[in-house]
């Protein structure tokens, strides 16, 4: 009887989920973290950043950076399609918010994934940076990667990579 | 409010020092205080009343009120009384005490127990024959006292330490005024008070100003009168008296009489941004102040005058019994000028929302154009129409947001006069370019930088006059403040022609502090940055002289916020100019689309001196590596955008393309671009935080069609430039 009640308490807590598409998984952001979705709209590239910057967007008068996941991940690229969509995500900061999107294939559903059913990042060996994962989730046979959005949107990895991207771009522009 | 309280009490305590010092060493003699310092210590004491009053500080409350009553000025004694040793000693404990428990409301926001402190102090204050009241004290607890006898013991104290000679006359309004007319009033007076406090920085200059002066307050005194704000009133109608006997050379103006007045002024605004919050003149305090303009001696007649209106004065009594006001004279109320105070959020979200309009309306417009049915003339016509009224917005709400910098500059010359006082240093302070529109947000901002710069050039920069002499400087100093834009960027010039910076001294306390290796030779270029280091002391390094001068990292800080740079230029022995340039959030400039290979960019017209087609020969190519432009007998050199952000697909041939020379102060180069697409106003907004500084790039714009384009920072892609040539080298 005990044990079940445990159960019981634990399935009530759950937190919710964006679910969406990206190369073929499903990932996860807290709801929480996310201000809106908006369609597909012109980026404009900025240079001499990372490949995975795309650029930024127009969003209601704010110029917001956009971030490619895809790129991020090192995962095969693909145009964009109809369903291709950018969610803003926010971030409190000590200045202000932060405010970044980041490009995705698809948004499925908003999902409740009780605390029980989120493990721990398994260990997938040195061949793969586990740094972006904050946990797997699962809702009965459905597997989402749940996403460390402070981790993603850290300025600090994107200068570090910046200066090392631009470098390199400029050692293959001049050879 | 509380925050405003300890500003405003660190300032007074700041400039309270030197009197205490002073007061310290007095030791036995008996302690004669000046004018000035006096009416400072009593400024400060009274500050320090109503934060414990108000702010429900009942310690603080009573260790001020037997400080104020041993300093507080004293009917028609001309010359303050020396204070005996006992009081001295008194005086010098009180502050300390006051210093205590302020320094425990700025940490933890409630003031520390210092029940043994407070009861050695209440016994002294016993011996003085001065006031003591805080019961609470004496219990031995120190129980927050209940808001309503809290209240009721502000009513009290007022009363109490009134002077009979100025007894507050908390009439009604005579006049039910409107909300209108209270704001009318309220932006009136604050002009005025403004415009008192302009002429009295440059009576000195200018002694015709005096007129301008009794205008002032003759104004305020009747807008006062007219709205039934009596305190006002009478404090106005005293300031005035004082001033007509001075220009009817009554009386012979005491020294400091000048920051006597500005301090009433500050009074007077202090006054009305309380009727601001308020409504009403009920706690309104200026009686203090009245007492204080009983300096002037020959004023005593409107001293006298006054009370009449004073305690007689009955709720709904005649306005004819203001004093002396003639109603013949009593200026009308101005008409009104429409202005309104706006939350500056709202303006970002009106500037947001007009550009959002502009693009929905081309957006409808697009769509609306392929549709059949719709006679394409009054199609047009319309969008035509439509446009003209959403750009119409658009511009009103970014002008809206425009103001010149003035406001930043406004505290200066008060800051000025008073460290010309407080130093001995004659100061020429120069004001250029206090037109210059900025952000609103930018103004905010920059003044608390601009008063530290000020306090640094005075301080450290300019010498004194016997020094000055000797070097064959005339022996007034000149701070040169200068506002402009340029290259699509706000700078903001403080320069002053005191002895410059040391770069001796800066070296070996680089090296010292290891910025620098211990063989390195650095250039004045790396050198001087060192000096807006942390813990890079300008009073150790810069001069020997060691004044309170704040740190100029607190001000790189303060800039950097603005996402600005400051910079250092300094001829020894002559000058030292600190440069901010600050880039124009939200600001407008004028710019030139342009289009590399796929992309668009936006360059700031300021930065571009000419464009031109080059011939299918102007372009040299030296060595192989660098590419240069013969333009009228001199070369330039050029760089193709294309490959400084590494774009594809732009054009290969610079006869192909356009070249545009641009320049940042006295280096030019010339940029390859594919071509120009037009001119026009944009609105300049940040790439966001998460972005930071990009090299090259200053910030973006929404255009028309909706989508971001970059707004090219000319300094950054010279910069860019130099960099890639020197690595090709």
């Amino acid at each position: 009887m005990a044990l079940l009640e445990t159960r019981h308490d634990a399935a009530q807590q759950a937190a919710k989920y964006l679910a969406f598409q990206l190369a073929g998984e499903e990932y996860g952001f807290p709801v929480l973290a996310v201000q809106e979705i908006i369609q597909w709209t012109d980026v404009t590239r900025v240079p001499r950043l990372p490949a995975f910057i795309q650029g930024v967007i127009n969003l209601r008068g704010k110029v917001v950076p956009v971030l490619n996941l895809r790129r991020r991940f090192d995962l095969p690229e693909q145009a964009e399609t109809p369903r291709t969509c950018i969610v803003v995500l926010q971030l409190q900061q000590e200045h202000g918010r932060l405010l970044c999107g980041v490009v995705v294939d698809a948004v499925t559903e908003v999902v409740d994934i009780a605390t029980d059913r989120i493990e721990k990042t398994p260990e997938f060996g040195a061949q793969l940076d586990t740094a972006f994962i904050a946990g797997i989730g699962q809702i009965g046979a459905r597997v989402l990667i749940l996403l460390d959005v402070e981790r993603i949107l850290d300025r600090h990895d994107w200068s570090a990579v910046e200066q090392a991207a631009g470098a390199a771009k400029e050692k293959g522009a001049e050879s | 409010m509380r925050r405003a309280f300890l500003a405003e009490y660190r300032q007074l305590a700041g400039e309270a020092e030197a009197v205490l010092s002073e007061a310290a060493r007095a030791g036995a003699a008996p302690l004669r205080v000046d004018l000035k310092g006096l009416s400072l210590l009593c400024h400060l004491t009274h500050v320090l009343r109503d934060a414990g009053l108000f702010l429900n500080f009942p310690q603080l409350a009573a260790v001020a009120r037997p400080l104020f009553e041993l300093l507080r000025p004293r009917g028609t004694e001309t010359a303050p009384p020396a204070l005996t040793p006992p009081q001295t000693q008194f005086l010098l404990s009180g502050f300390q005490l006051a210093a205590r428990l302020v320094e425990g409301v700025a940490g933890s926001g409630v003031e520390p127990r210092l029940v043994p402190d407070l009861e050695r102090f209440a016994a002294a204050a016993r011996d003085l024959a001065l006031p003591w009241d805080f019961p609470a004290a004496a219990a031995g607890d120190a129980p927050a006292p209940a808001p309503r006898s809290d209240s009721q013991k502000v009513d009290d104290l007022l009363a109490e330490t009134a002077l009979p000679a100025a007894a507050p006359a908390p009439a009604a309004p005579r006049v039910a005024a409107s909300a209108d007319m209270l704001n009318v009033f309220l932006q009136d007076a604050d002009e005025i008070i403004d415009h008192a406090e302009q002429d009295l920085l440059a009576l000195d200059k200018d002694p015709e100003r005096l007129h301008d002066l009794l205008r002032q307050f003759h104004t305020l005194k009747g807008n006062s009168g007219l709205m039934g704000f009596d305190v006002l009133q009478q404090f106005s109608h005293r300031l005035e008296s004082v001033l007509q006997d001075i220009r009817d050379q009554k009386i012979k103006p005491p020294p400091g009489w000048l920051t006597l007045f500005l301090e009433a002024v500050d009074q007077l605004r202090r006054a009305v941004a309380e009727l601001a919050k308020h409504g009403t003149t009920d706690n309104l305090k200026l009686d203090l102040w009245t007492a204080k303009l009983a300096i002037f001696g020959g004023a005593s007649a409107a001293l006298d005058a006054a009370p009449a209106s004073g305690p007689d004065a009955a709720p709904g009594g005649a306005p004819a019994s203001a004093p002396d006001a003639a109603p013949s004279d009593a200026p009308a109320l101005p008409a009104a000028r429409g202005g309104v105070r706006v939350n500056v959020e709202r303006l970002d979200q009106l500037n947001d929302l007009a550009g959002e309009l502009v693009i929905a309306a081309a957006v409808v417009q697009h769509l609306s154009a392929v549709r059949a049915g719709i006679d394409p003339e009054r199609h047009n016509r319309a969008c035509h129409q439509l446009n003209l009224i959403t750009s119409g917005v658009q511009d009103l709400a970014m002008a809206i947001r425009m103001v010149p910098i003035e406001s930043a500059f406004r505290r200066l010359p008060r800051l000025a006069r008073e460290l010309a006082e407080k130093t001995g240093k004659p100061i020429d302070l120069q004001l250029v370019g206090a037109e210059t529109e900025v952000d609103r947000r930018v103004t905010e901002l920059i003044a608390d930088p601009l008063v530290h710069m000020v306090r640094n050039a005075v301080d450290h920069g300019l010498e004194l006059p016997e020094e000055r002499r000797r070097r064959g400087k005339p022996e007034t100093g000149t701070i040169r403040i200068e506002a402009l834009h340029r290259s699509g960027e706000v700078w903001v010039t403080v320069s002053d022609d005191g002895r410059g910076l040391q770069r001796e001294k800066i070296l070996s306390q680089a090296r010292a502090r290891g910025l620098l290796a211990a063989g390195a030779t650095p250039t004045d270029e790396e050198l001087l940055p060192l000096i807006f280091e942390p813990g890079f002391s300008t009073a150790a390094v810069v001069t020997e002289v060691s004044g309170r001068g704040v740190g100029l990292d607190v001000v790189k800080r303060n800039i950097e916020r603005l996402r600005g740079r400051i910079e250092a230029q300094s001829t020894p022995g002559l000058s030292t100019t600190l440069t901010i340039r600050l880039p124009l959030t939200m600001a407008v400039i004028q710019g030139m689309i342009v289009g590399v290979g796929s992309e668009q960019f936006i360059l700031p017209m300021t930065g571009i001196c000419e464009s031109l087609r080059p011939g299918a020969n102007a372009v040299r190519q030296a060595l192989g590596a660098g590419e240069m432009i013969a333009l009228r007998g001199t070369t330039i050199p050029l760089f193709r955008l294309a490959e400084l952000f590494m774009l594809p697909g732009c054009a290969a041939r610079p006869e192909d393309g356009v070249v545009t020379i641009v320049e940042d102060g006295e280096r030019r180069v010339a940029l390859l671009l594919d071509e120009l697409l037009g001119q026009q106003r944009v609105v300049v907004k940040s790439l966001g935080d998460s972005l930071g500084r990009l090299p090259g790039v200053s910030g973006a714009s929404i255009l028309a069609d909706g989508r971001v384009r970059l707004i090219l920072d000319v300094a950054g892609l010279i910069r860019l430039a130099h960099e890639r040539k020197q690595r090709k080298e």
